[in-house]
C-alpha cells in the first residue's frame, strides 16, 4: 500500500528523502510492512527523523544494505519506518600508520576495503553481499563470514562508535585507540543488538595488513558424476574438518560447501614461506587439493549462503565445533539446497529453495538447546519466532532474558527502535 | 546492626571465612593503587557461587556496600572498599572446573590465577592469551572485571576477546549465566558488557575462556637505542609497515636502571630506551618477519639488536619487562603508574611532552609500557609522606591524561578507571554518554551497593559526600 501524501508530508517535515519501500522485497512479504523508507543525507536529518518518530510514536527499523533485513523479522503491530543509512557514506578518518579507520554507518565493506587497499590494509569482514553490506549493518548484526575464526568478529575489531538514542541524542562509545577500558563497553552492547538500542551513525575499527599471500584451494569429497553425494562423503569431509581442529592448523578458513556435491574450500594467509609450508602440509593430508582463483563461484556461494532465494528460507546455526558434525548431518537429513559448514567457527548455514520443509527445520531448532547453540532465521517473514522457545534462539535463561529486557527498556523506554525484533520478542516468549 | 550483620555472615560462611581484626584488614586498605585507602568493615572469603549469592543477599538486607576482590593487583583502586562496606575476596574460589580440549574452552572460578589456567593446558599446546604483568598472581575474575591487557595483546587481543561466558551474582543476589562456551549467544552481548565493568555490575564467580594454540615458534629480540625518540619512531614505523608482532614493549633509561639494579641483566645504562620485540607463529616465514623488524630498528639507529638464543634467554628478557614497574620501587618509596592510551603514530611527540611534564612538575617519571598498542605506563616516583610532592604527582598525572585525550587517546588502556580516574571521565565522555552508562549501571545495580563510587563520576551523591578520594582533589 502506498501513501503519497504521507511521503510528501514526511519529506517536508524531515528534510530527508522519503520513498516507498518498493525495492525491499522483505517488506512485501510482511503483513505489517513499513510506511516508508527515510534516507537522510546528513546526521542532522537523521536526528530530525528520530525525534519526529519518537514524538509521533512511530517505530524505526535501521537498515543499511538490507542484506539481513529478512533475518529474525519482528512481529509487532506498530506503524514503522525504515531508516536507511545508505547516504551516510563518508570515510571520516583513516590513519594507516595507526591501522585505525572511522567511517559513517552507510559505507559498504567493499567501499571501505577499496580505500584501505591503497595502503595494503583491509577490514577482514566477509559478510554476504559485500557490495551492499554496510558497516552499520555489520555491527548491528555482529556479522561476518568465513574469516571470523582467523580475524575475529565485528565485536573484536570495533573500537568505538557514535549512535543516536531514541530521544535523538548522539552518544559516543569507546574511542579511536586500539586499547581502551574507560567506562562501560557500550560498543559491545550495540554490536549484535539488531538495531534495537539506537541508530549507529559511525564506527571506528582496528584494521589489518593484507596478507602478503592469499592462497585458495579446493578439495572434492564426492564424485561430481553422481546425481548427489552419499551421506558417507559428508561424514568423511566432516572428519577431515575435525582433524584440522585437533591439529590446530593455522588456516584463514576451511569451509565445506554441500549442494549436489561435497567440497572443501580452504584459504591460507601469511607470508610466502608460511603459506607454502601450510600448503605442503595440507597436500600431505589431502592429495586431491587443487588451486583456485579468488573469483571462483564457490566462494561467493559460501559467502552469500544466508541470502535465500525469493521463495525459500535459510538458517544459520552457531554452536561449538564439537557439535558441528552431528548438527550438520541432522540438517542434511532435511535436504537443504545448500549447506555450508565452518567447523572451527562452529557455524552452519542451510538454505532451502521453498518453504515446505520449514516445520521440520523448526522442530530441529527446538531441539538444539541445551547445550548452547543459537539460530538465526532468514526469509521466513510470516512465521513468528514466538513459536520457538527463546532458549533455542540462544537467549539464555529467564534471569538473562530479564536483564536483556531491562536494558532495552532503560535505553529505549518507548520501544522506538526495531520493536520486537530481537530481545523483547524472545523474552516475551520465555514468559509464556 | 553491624554486629548482627557480621554475626549472620559468620554463621553463613563459617568463622574462619570472615576477617574483622584490624591487623587482618590492613592488607585490604587498598589494592596496588595506594594513593587512596579505606578499611573495610569485614573481608569475607566465600567458597562457591551460592555462598557469594547469599552474602550479596545479606548485604541487600542490611544495606551494606560490597566489592569483589581477587589478588588486589588492580592499579586504579577498583577493588577498594567503601568505609563500612565489605570485601568479597575470591581467593578460595580458585578451581579450574572444566577443560574442553576440542572446543578450546576452559571454565574456571573467579579466584583462579591467570597463569594457572595457561599452565593447566600447556601440555596440550594451548594457553590463555591475555598476559598482564601480574599474571603470576592476578585472578581471572579480576582480569575479566578490568578487561586486562598485557604485552601480547598486540597480536592476541585483550581479555574481552577471550571470554565467552560469565557466571555473575547480580547485586540483587540472583545468579545470571551469561553467554557460555559458544562464540556467540543471542541477545545483547552481556558478556562483553560485564567484561571491564570493574565489578560495578555484580560479582563474577566463574568464567568461560577461550584457549589459544601456543605459537609453534618465537623470535624475541632486544633493540637498544640512544634516544626515546628513535625507539618510539621505530614502533610507529613497524606498525606502519603492516607488521604485527606478538609484542612490542619499551623501557626508558630510568626503568632500565631499576631493572638492572634488580636483575643484573647487562642492559646498557647509557641507552636512551630499549625495545623488547617478539614475533611468533609457525616456524616457516618467522625469520623473514623478524628480519623485517630488525631492519626497521636499524634504519632508526638501533645501536645493537640482541636476539634471544633460547627460551631461557627469552624468559629472562620477559622477566625484566614484567618486573619493570615493581623494580621502579627501588628508585622511590612510592610509585603510581598511569595507563593512558594514544594513537601509536603519536608516540614520539607524546613522549617529548611527558618529559616536559615531569620537568615542569619536578617529578621523576620512568616509562615501561606496551608501545605496540600505544598504551603508556608512566611510572611517577615519589614519597607519599611528602604532601607537597603528592600534589605535584597528581598534577603530573592529570597533565599526562589530558595529553592522551588531546591527541585522540583514552585515559586507560587496561588498568581501569576505578577511583583513581573517575573524575577524568567527563573529559572523555559527554554528560549524555555518562548518563547512558549510569542507566546501564542502574539496570544491574539500582541501589548502588555493589562497588559504589567507581568508574562513573555520576554515582550516587550520598556516597560522594561520604568519601572524597585524593585523586578527586584536582
Amino acid at each position: 500500500m502506498h501513501y503519497p501524501n504521507l511521503y510528501q508530508s514526511l519529506q517536508a517535515e524531515l528534510g530527508a528523502a522519503v520513498t516507498a519501500p518498493d525495492h525491499f522485497a522483505f517488506c512485501h512479504a510482511q503483513q505489517n510492512g513499513p510506511l516508508a523508507v527515510v534516507t537522510p543525507l546528513s546526521e542532522e536529518e537523521t536526528v530530525a527523523t528520530v525525534r519526529w518518530a519518537a514524538a509521533n510514536h512511530i517505530a524505526l527499523v535501521p537498515v543499511g544494505g538490507a542484506t539481513l533485513l529478512n533475518a529474525n523479522p519482528s512481529v509487532n503491530d506498530k506503524r514503522w519506518l525504515l531508516l536507511s543509512s545508505r547516504h551516510l557514506c563518508t570515510v571520516t578518518e583513516y590513519s594507516p600508520n595507526d591501522m585505525v579507520v572511522t567511517a559513517a554507518a552507510g559505507v559498504t565493506i567493499a567501499q571501505l576495503n577499496q580505500r584501505l587497499a591503497e595502503f595494503g590494509q583491509w577490514l577482514p569482514f566477509d559478510p554476504p553481499a559485500p557490495d551492499r553490506a554496510t558497516l552499520g549493518g555489520i555491527v548491528a548484526a555482529n556479522t561476518t563470514g568465513a574469516f571470523r575464526t582467523a580475524y575475529g568478529a565485528p565485536r573484536d575489531r570495533l573500537l568505538g562508535l557514535r549512535a543516536l538514542t531514541p530521544d535523538g541524542q548522539v552518544i559516543k562509545a569507546g574511542g579511536k585507540v586500539v586499547k581502551n577500558v574507560a567506562g562501560y563497553d557500550l560498543c559491545k552492547l550495540f554490536t549484535g543488538s539488531w538495531g534495537e538500542l539506537g541508530f549507529i551513525l559511525e564506527a571506528t575499527f582496528k584494521v589489518q595488513p593484507r596478507p602478503a599471500c592469499d592462497h585458495r584451494l579446493r578439495c572434492p569429497f564426492s564424485d561430481p558424476n553422481y546425481a548427489r553425494f552419499s551421506p558417507d562423503d559428508l561424514k568423511t569431509a566432516l572428519d577431515v574438518l575435525l582433524d584440522f581442529q585437533t591439529r590446530q592448523l593455522d588456516l584463514a578458513f576451511a569451509i565445506l560447501v554441500v549442494d549436489r556435491t561435497v567440497r572443501l574450500l580452504i584459504a591460507l594467509h601469511g607470508n610466502q614461506p608460511k603459506v607454502e609450508w601450510d600448503r605442503n602440509q595440507l597436500q600431505s593430508m589431502i592429495p586431491s587439493l587443487v588451486e583456485l582463483d579468488h573469483q571462483d563461484a564457490d566462494f561467493s556461494l559460501a559467502q552469500d549462503s544466508r541470502i535465500p532465494p525469493p521463495t525459500g528460507f535459510a538458517i544459520e546455526v552457531l554452536s561449538l565445533p564439537s557439535r558441528v558434525p552431528e548438527l550438520s548431518l541432522r540438517l542434511n537429513d532435511l535436504h537443504p539446497a545448500l549447506l555450508t559448514i565452518n567447523l572451527a567457527a562452529g557455524r552452519i548455514t542451510a538454505q532451502w529453495s521453498h518453504q515446505d520443509t520449514r516445520n521440520e527445520v523448526w522442530n530441529l531448532c527446538k531441539s538444539l538447546h541445551p547445550p548452547g547453540a543459537s539460530c538465526t532465521f532468514y526469509g521466513v517473514p510470516e512465521l513468528s519466532r514466538s513459536s520457538l522457545p527463546a532458549a533455542a534462539l540462544g537467549m539464555g535463561d529467564a534471569v538473562v532474558h530479564a536483564l536483556n529486557l531491562r536494558i532495552k527498556r532503560a535505553l529505549d523506554p518507548n520501544n522506538i527502535f526495531s520493536p520486537s525484533r530481537w530481545v523483547d520478542n524472545g523474552f516475551e516468549t520465555a514468559q509464556e | 546492626m553491624r554486629d548482627q550483620f557480621i554475626a549472620t555472615l559468620r554463621k553463613m560462611v563459617g568463622e574462619e571465612s570472615v576477617l574483622t581484626e584490624p591487623a587482618e584488614l590492613r592488607t585490604y586498605d587498598c589494592d596496588a593503587y595506594t594513593l587512596d585507602k579505606a578499611r573495610p568493615a569485614a573481608v569475607v572469603l566465600p567458597d562457591s557461587t551460592e555462598e557469594v549469592a547469599q552474602i550479596v543477599r545479606l548485604c541487600n538486607q542490611y544495606k551494606v556496600y560490597f566489592v569483589a576482590r581477587g589478588a588486589g593487583t588492580g592499579l586504579s583502586g577498583g577493588a577498594m572498599a567503601m568505609a563500612d562496606g565489605i570485601i568479597i575476596e575470591t581467593a578460595r574460589m580458585n578451581r579450574i572446573l572444566e577443560v574442553d580440549w576440542v572446543n578450546r574452552r576452559v571454565v574456571a572460578q573467579a579466584g583462579c590465577v591467570n597463569l594457572a589456567v595457561s599452565r593447566a593446558v600447556a601440555e596440550d599446546g594451548l594457553h590463555f592469551a591475555p598476559d598482564p604483568s601480574s599474571q603470576g598472581v592476578s585472578t581471572i575474575g579480576g582480569n575479566v572485571s578490568e578487561n586486562s591487557g598485557g604485552p601480547h595483546t598486540l597480536k592476541y587481543g585483550v581479555t574481552t576477546n577471550h571470554v565467552t561466558g560469565i557466571k555473575l551474582v547480580l547485586p540483587s543476589g540472583e545468579v545470571a549465566d551469561l553467554g557460555g562456551k559458544c562464540e556467540v549467544c543471542n541477545g545483547y552481548d552481556l558478556v562483553g558488557l560485564i567484561t571491564g565493568s570493574e565489578g560495578t555490575l555484580g560479582v563474577i564467580t566463574e568464567v568461560t575462556l577461550k584457549l589459544t594454540p601456543l605459537p609453534v615458534s618465537v623470535r624475541t629480540m632486544l633493540a637498544i637505542f640512544d634516544s626515546v625518540d628513535s625507539a618510539t619512531q621505530t614502533v610507529s614505523d613497524i606498525i606502519a609497515a603492516g607488521i604485527i608482532p606478538a609484542a612490542i614493549e619499551m623501557m626508558d633509561a630510568t626503568i632500565t636502571l631499576a631493572v638492572e639494579q634488580a636483575f643484573h641483566m647487562g642492559f646498557p645504562l647509557d641507552a636512551g630506551a630499549l625495545l623488547l620485540i617478539e614475533v611468533d607463529g609457525a616456524e616457516a616465514g618467522l625469520d623473514e618477519d623478524a628480519d623485517a623488524v630488525a631492519a626497521i630498528c636499524q634504519r632508526n639507529g638501533a645501536r645493537e639488536i640482541r636476539r634471544a638464543a633460547d627460551s631461557k634467554e627469552r624468559d629472562l628478557l620477559w622477566k625484566a619487562r614484567k618486573k619493570g614497574v615493581g623494580a621502579a620501587g627501588r628508585l622511590a618509596p612510592s610509585v603510581v603508574t598511569q595507563d593512558g592510551v594514544i594513537p601509536r603514530s603519536k608516540l614520539p611527540e607524546v613522549f617529548r611532552e611527558i618529559t616536559a611534564i615531569a620537568s615542569r612538575n619536578q617529578v621523576r617519571i620512568g616509562n615501561v609500557f606496551h608501545a605496540g598498542d600505544g598504551n603508556l605506563h608512566p611510572c611517577v616516583m615519589f614519597d607519599e609522606r611528602d604532601a607537597e610532592e603528592v600534589k605535584r604527582v597528581l598534577q603530573a598525572n592529570k597533565e599526562i591524561l589530558e595529553l592522551c585525550i588531546k591527541v585522540g587517546g583514552s585515559i586507560t588502556g587496561e588498568h581501569g578507571v576505578g577511583i583513581e580516574k573517575v573524575n577524568f571521565m567527563p573529559l572523555l565522555f559527554s554528560p549524555v554518554d555518562l548518563a547512558l552508562m549510569e542507566r546501564i549501571r542502574s539496570v544491574f545495580n539500582p541501589d548502588d551497593l555493589c562497588n559504589p563510587g567507581k568508574l562513573l563520576p555520576t554515582s550516587k551523591s550520598c556516597i560522594e559526600t561520604k568519601w572524597r578520594p585524593k585523586a578527586a582533589a584536582i
